[in-house]
């Protein structure tokens, strides 16, 4: 075949215009949400005291930890979506959530006496965190990567590891509603140890269904 | 007037050609991607020669970056310029046409791909291995990219000739190209 006898083949291949990246990555996203609290609510219970929760500060602030990864995470992983996104400026985002927990964490350690850091930090439930949250991670995770194989990232593993972040992010704010350790130390180890596994895991998925 | 400026104003052209072709003016379409093939194929030509590469694959990188092009045109965003999306394309699928042939990259990339515009090549091969990828897709896939790229019937014939719907011919050709993408990729590791 001649190179001008491909163009033919994909001058006649125009008919549906291809959606544009961040369009197709929030529509995953809504999707991935969707998906997540089926899993959730039926597997799930919600925590008996969801009420007095929601005036907790603590439990606001554990959502606004990991709603900041799921959006920041998903930011960075449209702009992934791009070949010619080379700057390293934006990737900073991915600082945001981490930076809200530094916060939570120095604001817990002034109210709570020292004696009670470690176990406060240990929580009541943590492999219940650890386990459960890669697991209900794992759906959007997938719809993501789906999403982010419509671009045209040139670092597969990379892209992998940032939708696995954006993933933590939404199976974590579901899971807070089950989980009753609202502690920003609690958060710290257990969440973050759960969002690294997922990244890495994101990561291994990626190098392999994100080439192109 | 300096090659630079040509170069810039070869960039906006495309550029313009690019957002009327995603308007759905196909023959922008083609004018772009036949101006966008002389410029990679001069590209790709000198980074095989850089790296030491046998220069008659040149045409199958070629064609594999321009499918590249057509499948991923939804990831570059009309407000910014045409021309570094192209490079960056262009580069992604030379590096790895280069790793799949065992050589290892010690030429500046960017430098060869960075004078896009400012050499063309219209000297094209018949490429017999083009030709053995696109037997290698599945029945309808094949006999549709074929009687469009190479016999260059419309969609409208070739639904006539294999008795398809429209619809039909264009989602079997959509998918043709996509596979052929994935042949070209595969073909090189094995």
């Amino acid at each position: 075949m001649k190179t001008d006898e491909l163009i033919n083949a994909l001058v006649a291949d125009t008919a549906v215009p291809p959606s544009p990246v961040h369009r197709i990555v929030w529509i995953a996203a809504a999707l991935a949400a969707l998906v997540t609290g089926a899993l959730f609510f039926a597997w799930l219970p919600v925590r008996g005291d969801m009420a007095s929760a929601l005036t907790d500060p603590r439990f606001l602030f554990k959502w606004a930890f990991t709603l900041s990864l799921f959006v920041s995470a998903l930011a960075v992983a449209t702009l992934l979506m791009r070949p010619e996104q080379t700057q390293k400026g934006p990737l900073l985002l991915l600082a945001a959530a981490p930076a809200i927990l530094i916060i939570g964490i120095i604001l817990e350690l002034i109210a709570l006496p020292a004696e009670q850091w470690l176990s406060t930090m240990v929580g009541m439930n943590s492999h219940g965190c650890i386990v459960t949250i890669p697991f209900l991670a794992l759906a959007p995770l997938l719809v993501l990567i789906m999403a982010i194989r419509k671009g045209a990232p040139t670092r597969p593993a990379f892209a992998g590891a940032v939708a696995g972040l954006a993933a933590t992010g939404i199976a974590a704010s579901y899971y807070a509603m089950y989980c009753r350790d609202d502690s920003p130390l609690f958060l710290a180890v257990w969440y973050i140890l759960s969002a690294l596994l997922v990244a890495a895991i994101g990561a291994l998925i990626g190098s392999r269904l994100l080439r192109w | 007037m300096g090659r630079f400026v040509v170069q810039t104003l070869r960039e906006e052209e495309w550029a313009e050609q690019m957002r009327a072709a995603l308007a759905g003016d196909d023959a922008a379409y083609r004018a772009l991607l036949h101006a966008l093939s002389q410029s990679l194929r001069s590209a790709i030509r000198r980074g095989f020669a850089h790296a030491g590469a046998p220069l008659n694959d040149v045409e199958d990188v070629l064609q594999e970056t321009l499918l590249a092009l057509h499948l991923k045109r939804n990831t570059w965003d009309p407000a910014q310029p045409l021309g570094p999306w192209v490079r960056a394309i262009a580069r992604h699928k030379l590096i790895d046409a280069l790793r799949r042939r065992g050589r290892r990259i010690q030429v500046p990339i960017d430098a060869i791909i960075g004078t896009l515009a400012a050499e063309e090549d219209s000297s094209e091969l018949d490429r017999q291995d083009a030709q053995r990828l696109v037997n290698g897709l599945p029945g309808r896939q094949r006999d549709v990219v074929q009687a469009v790229s190479i016999d260059g019937q419309s969609i409208k014939e070739v639904a006539e000739r294999l008795q398809m719907k429209e619809v039909a011919v264009r989602v079997t050709l959509h998918r043709g190209l996509k596979a052929l993408g994935a042949l070209h990729r595969e073909d090189d590791r094995t």
